[in-house]
């Protein structure tokens, strides 16, 4: 395992891989199809460093699930070519979820709906009861991500959040009597 | 042109529309990156609504909205524009139209996304899906 330092965004590995490093990890994703066990054009335009961010944390069932949802619509034939996500959306997603998990720890982790947001948008959203959140990546940098939390009394977004805001939700949604905000 | 209060409207649906509640999901009433200008694309016939579907991959059915109704939506937020639904004439369709003053969700303003987020639910919640014809 990396040791982590921490950066304005998130905790990074610091760690330098080689893309057979990256290959070993993507061989080790068993997703559904055998083509799926060799990099896709997607996954060559990561840079390294993001990627293994992303796939070094691989031993938790959960996390495998949602990265299998995540690059499952990038790569799904119900999606049309104009709403895939684009590079951009998988990679800011990954890295600030993959920061909010790292900071919220693994029993706030619960399985989010990954979702197109189209023009090559992403949604992702979490729900327990009343309380939901959402957190929508737009195409590319010309937009704003914004973070999105609800419950049945109160509504509000965070445009531009980093993953200790997400990781802060994420905790807010596991609590059993939730404060409004 | 102002569309009539009374008027059905038609909104073509994406791939997997309904959530795991089987409720329609906010995601194909909100605006995407880029769209503002447009508004959200919406038909005054379902044969027209249809048509279009028949020339767009990856789509996975209809829903209905009143008028009159998405109107009223204004109201129940503060400061926003007053919502409005009109006729936008195209080359490709015909009776084509657009609820226009929605938000821009991506615009870097926090009262941008929450009004977007919280219309696209109201709309979700309001609209009814078209049943498939039977074969």
């Amino acid at each position: 395992m990396p040791t982590l330092e921490r950066t304005s965004r998130a905790y990074l590995p610091s760690v330098s891989v080689t893309l057979g490093d990256l290959e070993s990890e993507l061989a080790g994703l068993e997703l559904d199809s055998p083509r799926h066990t060799v990099p896709s054009p997607q996954f060559q335009s990561f840079s390294l460093q993001r990627a293994f961010l992303h796939f070094h944390n691989l031993q938790d069932p959960l996390f495998r699930v949602f990265l299998r949802n995540l690059f499952g619509i990038t790569r799904s034939d119900d999606i049309a070519a104009e709403d895939r996500p684009t590079d951009y959306a998988i990679s800011t997603i990954l890295e600030l979820i993959w920061g909010a998990r790292t900071l919220a720890g693994q029993p706030a982790w619960s399985n989010p709906e990954v979702d197109i947001a189209g023009n090559g948008g992403v949604r992702i959203k979490w729900r327990r009861g009343q309380r939901s959140v959402t957190v929508a990546c737009p195409p590319n940098a010309q937009f704003h991500r914004y973070l999105y939390y609800a419950n049945e009394l109160v509504h509000r977004a965070i445009p531009d959040f980093e993953s200790a805001t997400l990781a802060e939700r994420l905790t807010w949604l596991t609590l059993p009597h939730a404060p409004a905000m | 042109m102002p569309l009539p209060c009374e008027l059905i409207v038609y909104r073509i649906l994406k791939r997997n529309p309904l959530d795991e509640n089987c409720r329609l999901k906010e995601r194909d009433f909100i605006l995407k990156a880029g769209d503002l200008a447009d508004g959200l694309s919406l038909f005054m016939s379902r044969n027209a609504a249809e048509e279009c579907r028949q020339t767009l991959n990856r789509v996975d059915g209809l829903a209905t909205l009143h008028v009159g109704r998405i109107r009223d939506l204004s109201q129940h937020l503060e400061g926003l524009t007053p919502l409005d639904v009109i006729e936008i004439p195209s080359e490709d369709f015909d009776d084509h139209a657009a609820v226009v003053n929605l938000p821009d969700p991506f615009s870097g303003r926090p009262e941008d996304a929450d009004r977007a987020e919280t219309l696209g639910r109201m709309l979700a919640a309001m609209a009814r899906l078209v049943p498939e014809p039977v074969d």
